[in-house]
């Protein structure tokens, strides 16, 4: 046998390699970073193009400050994964920046300078045993701009790269982006509207005073449509009620010209069916408290059922009744109390959200041949149906409403994001102006646009009572002061909103990467279709139990007349009877709740045995075949030697 | 090429030629199929992936791989052929690879007939088959890497059980290299850069950033390079033992 190079093979070749293999691994580890393959689905560890695009237009250099406890998260390791990743990435952005992001890494150990800087700069710490944990972002551009992530959440890690291209890109941006509101609700005055704003009683919304914080805000004049124009970044319409023709193309033309718009129309309005008239100073009954634009929605591809509203049985807000005496605590079937479940994961407008109080939602239906996508942002339960906006006009009966309500089995979308091209709803251009002598020649009109060049940016929420306080927060008196303390997340939802909207085109194209739940749809099925029957079973059991009680009680109390009387035979066997049957139906009620499972566990017991038992059988078989055909063989050769 | 080709061929054909590899077989479906389903608790989880599947490989590795690796070697000495390979007309480096191809090729098999269970998930939900075929790989490559580890010691002593338990040993310190306790031990007084290291050597770290379904090319270099130097090693051993 040939050896070869004999000086390879001895002890100190051995060292050497080792030595050589720990070294270059080394080398490797902190050298070589970002060559992999990608092989997941929707491509988590790959920039997307909106992000390279942010990136490339960065016009002055910024500063990106890393503070990641490293040492402290060694006891950590996922934490510790993460923050791995998380440099890594944020080393790829400085990367493709071409120079525009410096980065610096910092490690924050206790009582150090470094620790002090974090503090300094808001981070978040988290107590470890070793000392305060610190994990997050402070990025600084050219005019001394600040912004910071004050804690990087592992649950959040599906965000991660829109929530560091929005930084760079609010610092690469640092102009406050300017968001135009339009609409009938008073969001200025108040409940009150203008009228209690002229007696010095203006109470603006204080989901009002919250954009304020983040945004430069305009309100705008319905009757002056010519304001919406390219200077505003995101259009509100709140509660776009009873728009002139003018008003609605103006719309029309700055959402196909690339505006982004978020609108809050309602199939029916309470906060304005309980505002005052400001003649009689009480609210005024009926009325069309509607502000759904048909028109335009039809152009974007959707619709919103006019005159219903979605009764959801299952998210329903509890509400206090002091009908029939007593007060009592009720479902209220057209307030909805919108858990985290309902709101979608993968938008990253909602995906935070805990909670919507809403009242009186519209359902958006996608139109047949849409050239748009329609993505749900909230849905309903399936425990739902659409009810008359009828039913809510004057004092609506919580317990009436309860009593109409039949589900229908469907889940319907209360807010949605449109995006996609579409044509105008005015195909023959602006419509025609009343002149009125004396006016003004009009401002000579802008070109008239067909079809949207880019894809539009819509979002739609089916209603405008969300974004009034009675839904969504409550006051309190605290040493002497009102605290508003929220109970819902309606401004967050708005906020969020805007912001994604505001920002560039590349920014709201980067949703949420996967990391989506990937459930076992057919046993979700099989569930969902055994929990219908049994419902369905359980009805009509329940049924059956209650005529057996109520004959059996019936049958008690007319013994209990004739008190003194034995009862009649006839009576007594009818009582056996009866009783007889209510046990059976209670036997046969819990018989039904345990045969509820029974086919998904018949199934995973297969799954099993396939998985764990079969391959195993299957080899060992093989095996024992071969080992026969194999003897045979033998046996064969044997005789014929 | 062709003589390293005659050793697979041998080796791989004489796994299947005893009741050792269907045995192996049966038992190593059956853990994975148990561990899946029980200590993995895929039922509960819900989730149409293979994670509690992927999540065990490296500790069951550490029992079956030795295992299949302990007969290279030490079988050949034990049993004087060893003598016989030397003097054939055949490179050290091709009776090497050749032995560990095998039973890689062995291991291979092996895990792929866990097919079913990629079946199944495909059948029940809406899996990312993509982070699917990665843990595949995954699984594959540092199966090598066990094997290498495996080969060499078998190389150490004629005596199969005493490779086993070398094996092991070796096995198992690259395995919980990564485990918080382990790097627990050296947080407390060695500098980060130390503890970096001894969790980069981890079969685990690599591994796991493996099965979330990106190859990165320093896992690749790491489970490739482990495998070369075990090899070397194992020529190294194979040829001092002859010597001496």
């Amino acid at each position: 046998m040939k050896t070869g190079s004999k000086a390879l093979l001895t002890g100190t070749g051995l060292i050497a390699a080792f030595a050589l293999f720990f070294g270059f691994n080394i080398l490797v580890n902190n050298g070589l970073r970002d060559a992999r393959i990608d092989l997941t689905e929707a491509r988590l560890y790959t920039l997307s193009d909106g992000t390279r695009n942010v990136l490339k237009a960065i016009p002055e250099p910024m500063t990106l400050r890393f503070f990641f406890s490293d040492k402290l998260a060694g006891n950590a390791p996922q934490l510790k994964q993460y923050g791995n990743r998380v440099r890594e990435l944020l080393e790829r952005y400085a990367s493709l920046a071409g120079g525009k992001i410096r980065l610096e890494v910092i490690d924050p150990e206790p009582f150090t300078e470094a620790e002090d800087r974090a503090v300094q700069a808001g981070l978040q710490g988290a107590q470890l045993p070793g000392g305060q944990l610190y994990f997050g972002l402070v990025g600084t551009n050219a005019l001394d701009q600040q912004q910071t992530i004050t804690f990087f959440q592992a649950d959040k890690e599906q965000f991660l790269e829109y929530d560091l291209t929005k930084l760079v890109y609010s610092l690469s941006n640092p102009t406050k982006p300017t968001v135009g509101i339009l609409g009938a609700l008073p969001l200025e005055y108040g409940p009150g509207g203008m009228m209690a704003a002229m007696r010095g009683q203006a109470q603006p919304y204080l989901i009002l005073e919250q954009i304020k914080q983040f945004f430069q805000v305009k309100m705008l004049d319905a009757a002056k449509p010519e304001e919406i124009d390219d200077k505003i970044s995101t259009l509100i319409l709140a509660h776009p009620k009873d728009l002139s023709p003018q008003a609605q193309y103006a719309i029309d033309q700055y959402v196909l010209k690339g505006g982004r718009l978020i609108v809050f129309a309602d199939p029916y309005s309470e906060t304005m069916s309980a505002m005052p008239n400001p003649m009689t100073g009480r609210p005024m009954p009926g009325g069309d408290q509607s502000s759904l634009l048909p028109e335009l929605f039809k152009a974007w591809g959707i619709e919103v059922a006019s005159g219903k509203f979605v009764a959801d049985l299952a998210l329903a807000q509890r509400v206090q009744t002091g009908r029939s005496g007593a007060a009592a605590v009720v479902d209220y079937v057209p307030w909805l109390a919108i858990p985290g479940e309902r709101l979608s994961r993968d938008d990253v407008v909602t995906a935070e959200l805990t909670q919507i109080n809403a009242a009186s939602m519209g359902s958006i239906r996608k139109l047949e041949g849409a050239t748009t996508t329609v993505t749900p942002l909230i849905t309903s339960s399936n425990q739902a149906m659409l009810m008359d906006v009828k039913d809510l006009d004057g004092d609506p009966n919580p317990q009436a409403l309860a009593e109409k309500f039949k589900p229908t089995g469907e889940t319907y979308m209360l807010a949605a994001r449109i995006s996609g091209t579409v044509k105008s709803a005015f195909p023959n251009g602006a419509p025609p102006v009343e002149k009125k002598d004396g006016d003004k020649p009009a401002v000579a009109p802008a070109a008239h646009v067909v079809e949207s060049a880019k894809p539009i940016n819509v979002l739609l929420v089916a209603d405008a009572d969300l974004l009034d306080d009675r839904f969504w927060v409550r006051s309190q008196q605290m040493m002497g002061q009102n605290m508003y303390v929220p109970i819902a997340a309606n401004a967050d939802l708005l906020v969020n909103a805007i912001d994604n909207m505001s920002g560039s085109g590349d920014l709201i194209g980067l949703r949420s990467r996967g990391r989506s739940q990937r459930p076992f749809e057919v046993i979700d099925n099989m569930r969902r279709q055994a929990e219908q029957q049994f419902l369905a079973r359980q009805k009509q059991l329940e049924q059956k139990l209650e005529t057996t009680q109520k004959q059996l009680a019936d049958l008690q109390s007319k013994a209990q007349d004739q008190s003194n009387a034995l009862l009649s035979a006839e009576q007594e066997a009818a009582m056996t009877t009866f009783r007889d049957d209510l046990l059976s139906t209670r036997r046969e009620l819990r018989g039904v709740q345990r045969e509820l499972n029974r086919d998904i566990e018949s199934l995973q017991v297969l799954v099993k045995f396939i998985n764990i038992g079969l391959m195993p059988l299957l080899a060992a078989l093989v095996a024992v075949g071969l080992a026969i055909v194999w003897r045979q063989r033998r046996i064969r050769r044997a005789l014929e030697g | 090429m062709k003589p390293m080709l005659a050793v697979l061929r041998r080796e791989f054909s004489g796994y299947f030629s005893t009741p050792v590899a269907y045995v192996f077989i049966v038992v190593f479906l059956f853990t994975a199929g148990i561990f899946t389903f029980y200590l993995g608790q895929f039922f509960d989880r819900g989730q149409a992936d293979l994670k509690s599947f992927f999540m065990f490989h490296p500790w069951l590795y550490l029992f079956f791989l030795p295992a299949i690796a302990m007969r290279l070697w030490a079988e050949e000495r034990k049993a004087g052929t060893i003598e016989l390979l030397l003097t054939l007309p055949i490179p050290l480096w091709a009776a090497v690879l050749g032995k560990f191809l095998a039973a890689w090729a062995f291991a291979g098999i092996a895990l792929a007939l866990t097919f079913p269970l990629w079946l199944t998930v495909n059948w029940l939900g809406n899996p990312d088959n993509g982070v699917i075929l990665a843990g595949y790989i995954g699984s594959f490559l540092m199966a090598g890497a066990y094997l290498a580890i495996g080969s060499c010691m078998s190389a150490v002593t004629k005596n199969q059980v005493i490779a086993f338990v070398l094996s092991v040993l070796v096995c198992f310190i690259f395995t919980v290299s990564g485990a918080p306790m382990v790097l627990g031990f050296f947080q407390g007084w060695a500098p980060t850069l130390i503890v970096d290291t001894i969790a980069s050597f981890s079969f685990l770290a690599h591994f796991n950033a493996i099965t979330e379904g990106v190859i990165d090319v320093r896992d690749l270099v790491f489970f490739l390079s482990l495998i070369a130097v075990w090899l070397y090693a194992n020529a190294v051993i194979v040829d001092l033992k002859k010597a001496g």
